[in-house]
């Protein structure tokens, strides 16, 4: 038995001989690697990136990850995972466009159906969550595709893309304050609201207690059902959010516009974790981690790039965040 | 090199320090360990003892200082496991659903392709068992579930000796053990000294470290603070030592007050997992004792009647209406729980604020949603005070010592005044110190008109504490004890003879 304890533990040793050397740097490895790749970006094409205006594109593309991935994070700062929002962003949006089209519905009207919808999968998914105690990796991931079937269906059968939408609808995002966009200050606005959300109410800790404890927040009185439902509701109104500006931006509904946004709102949300080195998930770090996102797709796309690498490079960057990710919360 | 001169360490740790956040657990420690030796290791509650342990297991990585064993350094758990250090935690990591002979090889069964050689295994179980103290009377094939509570902290440490450790650490092997049970752990430690083992002994109760060990080092503040050795070992100097001064000494429970009127509680017929057919019923600002030995059931009827576990049959009635069937409607009702297991109970990382107040948070909020800060801290800085409670607020939980995690665990209940408190050995791995203090404040809550249930497997505590006494055998009451009772009733009665 000696014998065969004798290889794991030579390479149980190295691996904790690097987490040593890996100490101390590992709080700011995050923030380090994002000014580092800025500064790559900047020097392949230093006419375009690192303008004003390319901050702006950057985030204007950027906001509807950062709604969505503070939105993941408060549910993962409850313990759980949500796998449905794609789904949920592709349902919500073609119940919006499709009112607009074939109801004629008033673009406002359409906001609040889109809305509506978030927040009744968000509820649905919370429910059976927090009721069936399924996990909800498995529960999301399912829903994920009866979300993308409805959707299917409403928009009339095959998949169609709906185009016929007042041009009022547009304006919700192709306004400008200041020169910058209004995506990027619903994102602001949304950030700030589950920050506070999320720091400063009951609602909030609770979600943090459960996230940390759930045996001990049960115990201690704390409704778990109510607070898990309330954090997948709140994550469904966020793709509601998703689901208008995406469909605002591109006057029209088509089959595949949740496409690229399934990774990086977890990279964002785990990058949260090892940004600020607080080592739990918070809107602030969710917030930077959704602009690194932002930037580093935007900055393929502007080195030119082919979509390949992009999808790569985030899936990567994924897998990179997590594991960094997991070092700062043992550390911490 | 004459041979009785100072005999090489099998272990040794120098000068470690340890610092978490601004809490300075280790401050200059050195500590080493013989063959053969029988250390005692005593301090009061976050002294160091702990994180010492932790650090000669690999567990902490000390921030300065060196860890030897066997002359090679140990930086993590595999290393200490690997050079011979076998810890016995607190919690036994017992699985009591498997038998006996499992349980000590966990994690290192005999087997050849994957399938465990169940003849071999039993073979090499009964010799570690013996060992350990367990006779040929324990058969290795039976689940570690139908052992007494003796048995089974013998059982844990069978299963450390399984990995034939140079240095064995019992981390308050005794704690959860009646005292006249205890005793039992005096030859086994002997024994396993004279064959070479260097044993580590942790515990509170000192008249056990003279007895047992040659050897007391005292912690006190991360410092190793003094070593007593033959005659000087007597429990006054311990005691001096460990404090720097003055223990109080725990007073006699107070007069009883004349029955009060009224009922806080009652279970008719309550039947549930390992309880049958209970009945009980507690009176406002009584406080009543539930004994018996392990097993029995004493923790599942807290859990029933705080209504974090559903009965199959009968009923609690809680005044005079039926009681909560959730943890939450219990909290509301005023019912307080806090369970055996301190790690079911705390939030390791969130701050000790945030801990004390998780049960009242929408009270002590603005309209029931947004946090009071100021609201927060002021319960906060009220219960602290009520509970002695040593820590600073903006602390992470897991950084307070035991004893003032438990007074957190309690005081989450008492910031709402509460009127049924279930407490479940409240006292478990708490200092001397922090015991009488916890005792104490029970004391003043009954008074207050709060009833109180206390589950404890400790006859001492119970004579020390409760008015009357539920002992539980096999799920049911067998006996009912009034004071003045002696512990010796409460052992003869858990065991089913009747008590004198």
């Amino acid at each position: 038995m000696a014998d065969r304890g004798l290889a794991s533990r030579a390479s149980i040793e190295r691996a904790f001989t690097l987490r040593s050397g890996w100490r101390g740097f590992e709080r700011f490895a995050t923030i380090i690697g994002f000014v580092a790749m800025f500064a790559v970006f900047w020097i392949l094409k230093p006419g375009v990136f690192g303008t004003w205006e390319s901050v702006k594109t950057i985030l204007d593309q950027a906001a509807v990850v950062v709604i969505l991935a503070v939105g993941l994070t408060v549910v993962m700062t409850a313990g759980e995972f949500d796998l449905s929002f794609p789904g949920l962003v592709g349902l919500s949006a073609v119940v919006g466009v499709k009112a607009m089209s074939s109801g004629h519905a008033d673009p406002a009207l359409a906001v609040v159906l889109a809305l509506a919808t978030g927040l009744a999968g968000g509820l649905v998914a919370g429910l059976l969550v927090a009721t069936k105690r399924t996990s909800s990796f498995i529960t999301t991931l399912a829903l994920n595709t009866v979300w993308g079937g409805l959707a299917l269906g409403i928009s009339g059968g095959g998949g169609s893309t709906i185009v016929n939408i007042p041009l009022s609808y547009t304006t919700i995002t192709s306004t400008r304050i200041l020169g910058i966009t209004l995506p990027v200050f619903y994102a602001l606005g949304v950030s700030i609201l589950i920050g506070l959300l999320l720091r400063a109410t009951v609602f909030g800790r609770n979600a943090r207690a459960i996230g940390e404890n759930p045996d001990a927040a049960r115990l201690s009185g704390v409704r778990l059902g109510v607070s898990r439902t309330a954090a997948f509701a709140v994550m469904g109104v966020c793709a509601g959010m998703a689901a208008v500006i995406l469909s605002s931006k591109t006057a029209q509904y088509t089959p595949n516009i949740d496409a690229g946004l399934f990774i990086p709102p977890f990279v964002a949300a785990f990058f949260g974790i090892s940004v600020l080195a607080v080592g739990r998930f918070n809107v602030l770090g969710t917030v930077v981690g959704a602009l690194f996102i932002g930037t580093l797709e935007t900055g393929l796309i502007v080195i030119g790039s082919q979509a390949w690498v992009g999808e790569m490079v985030v899936g990567a960057a994924l897998l990179t965040i997590l594991f960094i990710s997991a070092q700062t919360r043992e550390a911490r | 090199m004459s041979g009785v001169a100072e005999p090489t360490p099998l272990a040794s740790l120098v000068g470690i320090e340890k610092s978490f956040g601004a809490l300075r657990a280790l401050d200059g420690v050195t500590f080493r360990v013989a063959a053969g030796e029988r250390i005692g290791l005593i301090g009061a509650n976050g002294a160091g003892k702990s994180t010492l342990i932790r650090t000669l297991a690999g567990v902490v990585r000390p921030d300065a200082g060196e860890v030897l064993v066997g002359g090679e350094p140990v930086r993590t758990p595999h290393d200490a496991v690997n050079r011979g250090i076998a810890v016995v935690p607190q919690e036994m990591q017992l699985i009591e659903s498997e038998t006996i002979a499992h349980n000590v090889f966990l994690g290192r069964l005999p087997a050849i392709a994957g399938l465990v050689r169940t003849r071999e295994l039993n073979r090499r179980a009964r010799e570690v068992l013996q060992r350990a103290g367990l006779g040929p009377e324990v058969d290795p094939r039976r689940l570690a579930g139908s052992l007494t509570s003796v048995q089974q902290r013998l059982l844990a440490i069978a299963q450390a000796l399984s990995a034939e450790p140079k240095v064995l650490v019992l981390d308050e092997p005794s704690a959860a053990l009646p005292a006249d049970t205890a005793v039992i752990l005096g030859p086994i430690i002997r024994r396993l000294a004279e064959n070479g083992t260097g044993v580590v002994y942790i515990s509170h109760r000192l008249q056990e470290i003279a007895d047992f060990t040659e050897r007391v080092v005292v912690m006190r503040d991360g410092r190793v603070v003094g070593e007593l050795k033959g005659p000087e070992r007597s429990t006054a100097r311990m005691v001096e030592m460990m404090g720097g001064g003055a223990l109080a000494e725990e007073p006699p429970p107070p007069a009883r007050q004349s029955a009060a009127t009224g009922e806080t509680l009652r279970t008719v017929g309550l039947s549930g997992p390992r309880i049958r057919d209970v009945d009980l019923v507690l009176r406002p600002g009584e406080l009543v004792g539930i004994g018996g030995l392990y097993g029995s059931g004493r923790s599942e009827l807290l859990r029933l009647i705080g209504g974090s576990q559903r009965p199959r049959g009968g009923e609690v009635i809680y005044e005079g209406k039926p009681g909560p069937r959730s943890p939450h409607a219990a909290a509301k009702q005023g019912i307080g729980y806090v369970p055996e297991d301190r790690r079911q109970m705390i939030f390791p990382t969130m701050d000790v604020v945030s801990n004390t107040t998780i049960s009242v948070l929408r009270k002590l909020s603005r309209g029931g949603v947004l946090l009071d800060p100021a609201r927060e801290r002021g319960a906060f800085d009220r219960m602290a005070e009520r509970t002695a409670l040593v820590g600073r607020p903006d602390a992470a939980m897991r950084t307070l010592s035991g004893g003032n995690q438990q007074k957190v665990c309690v005081a989450r209940w008492l910031i709402d005044k509460p009127r049924l408190l279930l407490l479940d050995e409240p006292t478990v791995g708490v200092a001397v110190h922090a015991r009488a203090e916890i005792h104490q404040l029970l004391r003043s809550l009954v008074v207050n008109g709060t009833s109180i249930l206390v589950a404890c497997a400790d006859p001492e505590e119970l004579v020390l504490l409760c008015e009357r006494v539920v002992i539980l055998k096999e799920g049911r009451i067998s006996a009912e004890l009034q004071a003045p009772f002696d512990p010796d009733a409460v052992v003869a009665a858990s065991y089913g003879k009747v008590a004198a």
